[in-house]
């Protein structure tokens, strides 16, 4: 097991490496100088030409890449150009909304995904499963933003059930959090449950042809045991991946959301930064997103270790 | 003194529900199985061995895959008639069974300690240790060197021979009047095979219990059991003891698998003898005899009417040949 | 003897017949879902070719007179906050999402195809060619278009670039392990053997046969790259603001969600169409392609 550990950790480092080098060419090989792009069209060519010396852009790139990488390892990640705050106390403050959209939204995902995902496995052929794959379908075909657009309107705008925007944190009560980012979440994690769903029937619907479900219900496990033990925890080497797909989806789609629903996120910050042009901060939350999509599939890896035990083998 | 009969299967018939319409895969399967016998079922693959086995144990989804008919008595109750959860609570601990691949039967996520605890602690209510303690018993039972720890693996991590051997183990868990053996030793070497058959007939001895024995495999039958059912096309074809079987068979398909058994001791025989055809495909069960179309001695009563069983001495018989000439 | 294998013949002939009946009308019945998207697909794509002719207002002329207009005979979708006609809009924003989607899918079609034939050719190139696909895919679609559009500007080439070099990785790995699998093929050996090149090889056997997947996938993203269009219009990175596209109407609707519901609804269910048209034309193009995978 520790060997399969390090060995994952170890093959990361190429795959960071690459990303950081893809976000740094983002910034740095596209046409237009960054320090014009902040300026706006008006500055004078003096202005940007003293931006960039400060900034350090004449340097030659290599060097440029190498202080900016020893920066972020630093814990440095630059100093956001319109409000003169370090860029990484700026995302960790705008951290809280995003984490609690996000954890709302994957509840809702599984709460969705998992019980019609099974059921439809089970009775395949049946109204449920056909009511599943139409439901997947449209939940695919239906992007979070405008499911977002549409609940605002029938269940903010009409109905007035929930508020069309804000953010309220935990700490000024449970119930009033989660009334401000249940429509968010809920456009968020309909999306990601339409693919979910149809990976958890035929992950579940796989498993439950096996012999070895075969040989529990000789043994008189029940339905239940048969379900939840000896096919769900065979089917959860596949969901996982899904699952980490889902929170990466969610953590980037909040970008959209966020701005939607004015929640103050890092989603809504990368989009502020967009119209403030404000690149540090942009390509430091892009870096890390990335990062955390890396660190997901790590974990993901290695949950797949601790569940199937064959796994370690390979 | 009469045996005494744990099983009695009668007019046993299995409908299966498909997108091609339903179709027949045994129809009228009669036996019985005597406390502490080893009951052999032979046929070709098709025959309907596997699914009048998991019929018995009703493995087969009664409102979406299948529906039974007839009876299955176990001490004299209808299986068949039941609720399904008295049928599980029978699953396991009163019949068990066990499949053709250990690799595939066993889950590969659980570990075996957990996958032995589990039918004691449904069906005998144990706690985790008490059931640890027999579990460690059972692999020690069933040959298994080091039970101990044996039981924190998983089943990829065993031999094929072990993990025959810890499945077989699973299925006596809870004790069973009688064991279902699926063809047990299909996938395994030949030496490992012998070894699984010894144990189950050493087992049969020492829990006297019932064990029906699925195969196509003629000597095993003939080393192991003391009677054997022919089957052919979800029906009984002939069932007699298996001296009366080996030495005077009496139904053509019968005296077809014996002839192609190949014989050490009979080196002038060159070509193993075949059966002509296959087995045809069920939508395609002929009316008659269902054996006609492949048989050699078939007249046109034969592809005309069903035989019935009957009795002869000591066997039974599905053929129109044993009333007219006295067998063929 | 003779007689009973020509029956089994005869028994195992009439079979395959039910057999493939049965897989044919299966189909049929799939079909039906395709047929609807092709449908979808084919009105999308007139509307976008005749949207002059279909639209009924100026996309880009505005009236603020009558601005937020409600549906009426005049305005069949209302108008909008500039008192723009929101029909036309739409209509020329089916027009902009359809040139997204083709020009997308089509480049990210023939890059992602040529980086995965040959990175399948060589071991280094593979290696070299699939370690830069991770990097890319490691960065989520939406945030690698969004960071790319800020660089490049509002406009629609760099909404097209933007979305092609977000979705080449994958359609060039899909592209490499569909050739790898074919390059198993034993007919690939023995073409090797018969002293085929290599470049023949590659784009006379290898080529045609993974082409049926790489449209199935092109099609999927068509269907996203609608949806990302949309997105970074409605984020204000996509096409400039006053050019008719699906997101920038959402865009508006969005400030004026308490009057205007019109604004929503109506280009909301153009882009909820068009992708569910792409997905099941994509869906039926695939069953279509591979029955086997029914």
């Amino acid at each position: 097991m520790l060997r399969y550990l390090c060995k994952r950790v170890l093959s990361t480092i190429p795959v960071l490496f690459l990303v950081s080098i893809v976000v740094f060419s983002m910034i740095h090989l596209t046409p237009g100088s960054p320090a014009r792009s902040m300026l706006g069209p008006e500055a004078t060519e003096e202005q940007v030409a003293a931006l960039e010396e400060v900034m350090g852009l004449n340097d030659p790139l290599p060097v440029q890449y190498v202080n900016w990488i020893s920066d972020l390892l630093h814990g440095d990640f630059g100093v956001s150009v319109s409000g003169n705050e370090p860029v990484l106390s700026m995302i960790v403050s705008h951290m809280g909304p995003t984490i609690s959209v996000t954890v709302f939204a994957l509840i809702i995902d599984l709460l969705i995904a998992l019980p019609l995902g099974i059921l439809a496995a089970r009775k395949k052929g049946a109204a449920a499963d056909q009511l599943v794959s139409v439901v997947s379908l449209f939940g695919v075909s239906l992007p979070d933003f405008l499911l977002g657009l549409l609940l605002m309107l029938l269940f903010a705008v009409h109905l007035g059930w929930f508020p069309s925007s804000g953010y309220v944190p935990l700490s000024d009560g449970f119930l009033a959090h989660i009334r401000s980012i249940a429509l968010p979440s809920i456009a968020l994690g309909f999306t990601y449950s339409a693919l979910m769903m149809r990976m958890t029937k035929t992950a579940m619907y796989d498993a439950l042809h096996k012999d070895y479900i075969k040989f529990a219900k000789a043994k008189g496990v029940h339905a239940s045991g048969i379900v939840m033990i000896h096919a769900l925890k065979n089917a959860s080497v596949k969901l996982l991946t899904i699952v980490g797909q889902a929170v990466v989806g969610m953590l980037s789609g909040a970008a959209v959301i966020e701005t939607l629903f004015v929640i103050p996120g890092v989603g809504q910050l990368i989009v502020l930064s967009i119209s403030r042009r404000d690149y540090e901060v942009i390509q430091a939350i892009v870096l890390l997103v990335a990062v955390i999509n890396v660190a997901i599939m790590l974990l993901v890896d290695i949950l797949y270790g601790l569940i199937d035990p064959r796994i370690q083998i390979e | 003194m009469e045996e005494q009969v744990i099983l009695d299967v009668k007019n046993l018939s299995t409908t299966f529900h498909t997108e091609r319409g339903d179709y027949q895969a045994v129809s009228g399967v009669s036996f019985q199985v005597h406390r502490g016998e080893i009951l052999g079922v032979v046929g070709e693959s098709g025959c309907g061995k596997s699914v009048t086995s998991q019929s018995i144990l009703r493995l087969y989804d009664e409102r979406r895959e299948a529906c039974y008919s007839g009876e299955v008595l176990l001490e004299g109750r209808d299986l068949l008639s039941i609720p399904i959860k008295e049928m599980q609570r029978l699953r396991g601990s009163e019949i068990s069974m066990i499949f053709q691949d250990a690799l595939s039967t066993l889950n590969p996520v659980l570990t075996i300690g957990y996958q032995l605890r589990e039918p004691m602690r449904i069906h005998e209510k144990l706690s985790r240790k008490e059931a640890d303690l027999n579990a460690v018993e059972l692999l020690r039972l069933v040959g298994i060197p080091e039970p101990e720890q044996r039981m924190h693996q998983y089943p990829h991590e065993l031999s094929g021979g072990m993990r025959q051997r810890v499945m077989i183990a699973i299925a006596l868990a809870c004790r069973p009047k009688l064991l279902i053996a699926d063809e047990p030793t299909t996938a395994l070497d030949v030496t490992i095979q012998a070894q699984i058959m010894a144990l189950l007939l050493s087992l049969n001895r020492q829990l006297h219990m019932g064990v029906i024995l699925i195969t196509h495999d003629l000597a095993v039958v003939a080393e192991t059991c003391s009677r054997a059912v022919v089957m052919y096309l979800g029906q009984v074809v002939e069932e007699a003891p298996v001296e009366e079987l080996f030495r005077h068979p009496l139904h053509p398909y019968t005296q077809g698998l014996i002839a192609s058994v190949p014989h050490l001791d009979d080196p002038g025989k060159e070509q193993l003898h075949v059966i002509p055809g296959t087995v045809p495909f069920l939508e395609d069960i002929p009316t008659g005899c269902r054996f006609a179309p492949r048989c050699p001695y078939a007249t046109d009563q034969c592809r005309r009417e069903m035989p019935q069983l009957q009795e002869a001495g000591s066997q039974r018989v599905r053929c129109w040949h044993i009333r007219s000439e006295g067998g063929v | 003897m003779t007689s009973t294998s020509e029956k089994d013949l005869y028994l195992l002939q009439k079979q395959m017949l039910q057999e493939q009946r049965r897989i044919k009308l299966r189909r049929l019945g799939r079909n039906r879902v395709a047929v609807i998207g092709t449908l979808i697909v084919l009105v999308m794509a007139v509307i976008a070719i005749a949207a002059p002719l279909i639209a009924t207002h100026d996309p880009y002329a505005f009236a603020v007179a009558d601005r937020l207009q409600p549906p009426s005979a005049q305005h069949l979708f209302g108008t909008d906050s500039m008192g723009q006609d929101v029909f036309s809009r739409v209509i020329y924003g089916t027009r902009t999402s359809m040139i997204v989607g083709l020009c997308v899918s089509v480049s990210a079609g023939v890059i992602g195809t040529l980086l995965g034939l040959y990175a399948s050719t060589s071991k280094v190139l593979d290696h070299v060619l699939m370690r830069l696909c991770d990097g890319l895919k490691a960065i989520p679609s939406i945030l690698f278009a969004i960071c790319l559009m800020t660089m490049l500007g509002p406009d629609i080439k760099n909404v097209i670039l933007s979305l092609a070099i977000t979705s080449i990785p994958n359609m060039a790995r899909i592209a490499r392990s569909e050739a790898l699998v074919v390059r198993e093929q034993t007919y690939v050996e023995a073409l090797r053997s018969t002293g085929a090149t290599e470049t023949r090889i590659l784009w006379l056997h290898i080529a045609p046969n993974i082409i049926s997947s790489i449209i199935v996938q092109m099609t999927f993203v068509f269907a996203s790259s609608i949806i990302q269009e949309a997105a970074l219009s409605f984020l204000g990175a996509g096409l400039p603001a006053g050019a008719p596209s699906w997101g920038n109407i959402l865009s508006d609707g969005k400030n004026f969600i308490y009057k205007a519901w019109w604004l929503i609804v109506y280009p909301g269910i153009f882009t909820m169409l068009s992708v569910l048209g792409f997905n099941l034309f994509g869906d039926g193009l695939r069953d279509f392609f591979d029955p086997t995978k029914v």
